[in-house]
């Protein structure tokens, strides 16, 4: 390392072998592009395609056609989601083999192709960016379409890539099916999303898989056999006529979810509640299940929000248990993956074993261990002492599936008078099926939490509906995709007492700012005064030394 | 090998011999700890997202303060040219000297552990993010050593090698974020997505650990060293 002039042929030398170091680490990055190894290391391996998707991919026995069609001049930010998808269609690509078909278009200029793929609904979107300190519309296509054979499915937009698995995997199990995946919804049709009763924003979310017929209770006469899944639901007022159709549809093996309510709540001069007993209940009563009149309490509970005078606050609410863990039952696929659910209002379900012996019952979900029940009159004011004792705690059922034997409530019964039946003419003899060994119903101790209110509080409830749907009529399939797309992972201090959950917050607060640097100032402290220590000696030595 | 070593333990020695060491590493955990309590309880989220997104714009400035001593002080207190009168390589004095800054920015890292603690006690969090986020904050880390230590070596005052370091970095951190991205041609978005040092970590931070983030921060961490090599050399001139 002897110190010299720099010579012009040395800086030519130097600057060639940077050049020649840069040039091989921008070769080694761009071959990294094509091969590379990922490790996913989140827990529901988030970042890559579940085991769902990779088993509807190697099941593919015939070609499927996925056209990614996404304009060359999106905005900037745009064109981070195209490469995102691409990397997704790739992996899936991997999987299918040659029985996936992918290619990009760019509509570009082509008016033909712009014409046939706004018929196949896909837009052209407004996309927004900066241009010279301006904010400016630009339009470009981001869609992707699924064909097979000449049955087609879109994704019109993507936004992002959170839900584009789900959607894909969806699409291509949908163009495989022969036919129509009905949903039948024996309740009012909702138009308005803006009711927060209402379930607009459900049925839109499974619309997407399914093509939903609302069916008024009041004209119900039967239900049509094609029909993959009923819901009903339960604050509607079922006439014996509905219910007939309900039992029968069941009786030929139809896939039912009950969502029912034990208890009413009336708005008024400030909320209030009443027992209630629904017309579905009689039904559900005589399959072995019964809807206790009580409210379900549980300290592992949502926060509500609610209104004083001009003041909005949010508190924790006991009348809205939040489902986790291991109160989603772990064997069913539906729930067991679910992080969270919230039920509020509920009410216990409970079991009668020796009504319906042939009858299997699982418990889907339940309270946590600290959970109560309250029986009228209710009080539902949030700012009460909830003043509960040990001996008070009760685990409750709230969901329930039931499979197997079963026989109808209308065996030996006169058949419901048919309303839509011709005036005047006899009525067409109708013959009731009296049983069924392959009855599948589930019960949820709930109409409300999957309202258009309670949908847009808490999303994960829609997915744990939307995998309790899909679980009845496509099987597990698109189950593991779905919810893992949901994470709600709270913080939790294991108590209710403010007082107690602020003295851990401070102990937290300490221990993750304060501990560690004062730890670190005593060893530097403690070294500092080795080290002064060790020099003093060594300085008395030398010294002492000198003397001699 | 065994002048790397030397080399190492007398750099990382050095740091804990002199209050600089003591004195950063609590500056650094006071105030990542604080930043991050700040929304933690307000969030309620059983994460340390809070922690990893404060990271980059924290390294900005610690990790060149790191640096612009390792030539600069050499050169003030007149052991540069003992050092180089020495029997050892270049390449060997940058290797040791970086991979003692390495070890006292990963400890300093590490001792951020309480942030673990405190979301494993409250809450049920996704590991991979953490594990990721920590492996991505090291690999950052190291990049960004890498650059200021090259900025160290092109001048001998230290304030001037620390802004020329938060400057290199800073402008390697901006060119992939958003911010910027939303300003330049779309055809130049996926270069300058890939040579951001933000984009990287982001990614590596989500719990997914891709060869090609891990490459990208070695080339860089490459470059930046073998730029140190040169510029040494340019002086002695090698």
């Amino acid at each position: 390392m002897a110190i010299q002039h720099p010579t012009i042929k040395s800086k030519t030398l130097s600057f060639t072998s940077v050049f020649l170091m840069l040039g091989i680490l921008v070769f080694i990055n761009i071959l990294s592009y094509r091969i590379f190894l990922r490790k996913d290391l989140t827990e529901k391996k988030e970042y890559t395609i579940s085991e769902s998707t990779k088993s509807v991919l190697n099941q593919l026995d015939d070609i499927i056609n996925i056209t990614a069609y996404f304009s060359e001049d999106l905005p900037p930010y745009h064109t981070t989601i195209r490469t995102q998808v691409q990397d997704i269609l790739s992996e899936y690509q991997a999987f299918a083999g040659n029985n996936l078909n992918i290619q990009y278009l760019d509509p570009g200029k082509d008016e033909d192709l712009k014409a046939r793929i706004a018929r196949m609904g896909i837009p052209e979107v407004p996309l927004g960016e900066i241009k010279r300190d301006k904010q400016v519309i630009s339009m470009g296509y981001m869609g992707i379409a699924i064909q097979y054979g000449d049955k087609g499915e879109v994704i019109p937009f993507i936004p992002d890539i959170a839900n584009l698995e789900y959607d894909l995997t969806a699409s291509i199990l949908k163009v495989k099916e022969t036919s129509d995946r009905i949903l039948a919804w024996i309740g009012d049709q909702d138009s308005n999303p803006q009711d927060p009763n209402g379930y607009k924003l459900l049925q839109d979310e499974l619309n997407k898989n399914y093509v939903v017929r609302p069916m008024a209770p009041g004209n119900l006469t039967s239900i049509p056999p094609k029909t993959s899944v009923v819901v009903v639901d339960g604050s509607q007022a079922l006439p014996p006529r509905a219910l007939y159709a309900i039992d029968q549809y069941m009786m030929k093996n139809g896939k039912v979810i009950f969502l029912v309510d034990g208890v009413e709540l009336a708005e008024g001069q400030g909320l209030s509640a009443a027992p209630v007993t629904a017309d579905v209940a009689t039904l559900l009563e005589h399959y072995g299940i019964n809807i206790e009149q009580k409210l379900v309490a549980d300290r592992r509970n949502a926060q509500a929000s609610f209104s004083s005078g001009y003041v909005r606050f949010r508190l924790p609410y006991p009348l809205w248990p939040k489902i986790g863990g291991e109160s989603f039952d772990q064997e069913t696929p539906a729930v067991s993956q679910l992080e969270s659910l919230v039920l509020p209002w509920t009410s216990p379900l409970q079991f009668e074993t020796e009504k319906v012996p042939g009858l299997q019952k699982k418990d889907l979900v339940s309270t946590s261990d600290v959970a109560w029940v309250m029986e009228a009159p209710y009080d539902l004011n949030p700012q009460q002492q909830w003043n509960v004792t040990e001996n008070d705690l009760v685990r409750s059922v709230l969901a329930m599936e039931c499979r197997g034997n079963l026989v109808s409530y209308f065996k030996d019964k006169p058949v419901p008078e048919n309303p839509e039946a011709p005036q005047g003419n006899p009525p067409k003899e109708e013959e009731t099926v009296g049983s069924t060994g392959d009855a599948q119903f589930i019960v949820i101790a709930s109409t409300r939490f999957v309202t258009n209110q309670f949908l847009s509080l808490f999303g994960e409830n829609l997915v744990c509906f939307q995998n309790l749907v899909d679980s009845m009529v496509i099987g597990n399939q698109l189950i593991g995709i779905r919810s893992r797309v949901v994470s709600d992972r709270p913080l939790e201090f294991g108590t209710n007492d403010e007082k107690a959950i602020e003295l851990k917050k401070t102990n937290h607060r300490l221990m993750g700012t304060i501990l560690v640097p004062v730890l670190v100032v005593f060893i530097g402290l403690f070294r500092m005064m080795m080290r002064k220590q060790t020099k003093r000696k060594i300085q008395s030595m030398i010294q002492g030394g000198n003397h001699e | 090998m065994s002048d790397i070593y030397a080399i190492f333990k007398r750099e990382f020695r050095s740091y804990f011999d002199s209050p600089i060491g003591y004195i950063f590493i609590t500056v650094f955990l006071v105030l990542t700890g604080w930043l991050f309590y700040s929304s933690f309880f307000i969030l309620n989220y059983s994460s340390l997202r809070g922690f990893f997104e404060l990271l980059p714009w924290m390294f900005l400035f610690f990790v060149p303060a790191v640096t612009m001593r390792l030539w600069a002080e050499e050169k003030k207190l007149g052991t540069m040219e003992l050092l180089m009168t020495l029997p050892v390589r270049d390449i060997d004095v940058v290797i040791g000297k970086f991979l003692a800054s390495f070890c006292f920015l990963t400890l300093t890292i590490l001792l951020t552990f309480p942030l673990v603690i405190s979301v494993v006690q409250l809450g049920n969090p996704d590991m991979g993010p953490i594990i990721g986020g920590y492996l991505g904050a090291i690999l950052m880390g190291g990049a960004y050593l890498a650059i200021g230590m090259f900025a160290s070596s092109l001048n001998d005052n230290q304030i001037i090698t620390f802004i020329f370091g938060v400057v290199i970095c800073f402008g390697l951190f901006i060119i992939g974020e958003g911010f910027v991205l939303i300003r330049v041609p779309g055809s130049w978005v996926p270069v300058l997505q890939f040579l951001g040092i933000g984009a990287h970590f982001r990614s590596i931070g989500r719990g997914v650990i891709d060869s090609r983030d891990v490459l990208y921060y070695l080339s860089v961490v490459a470059l930046f060293l073998f730029l140190n090599i040169r510029a040494l050399e340019s002086r002695t001139g090698h």
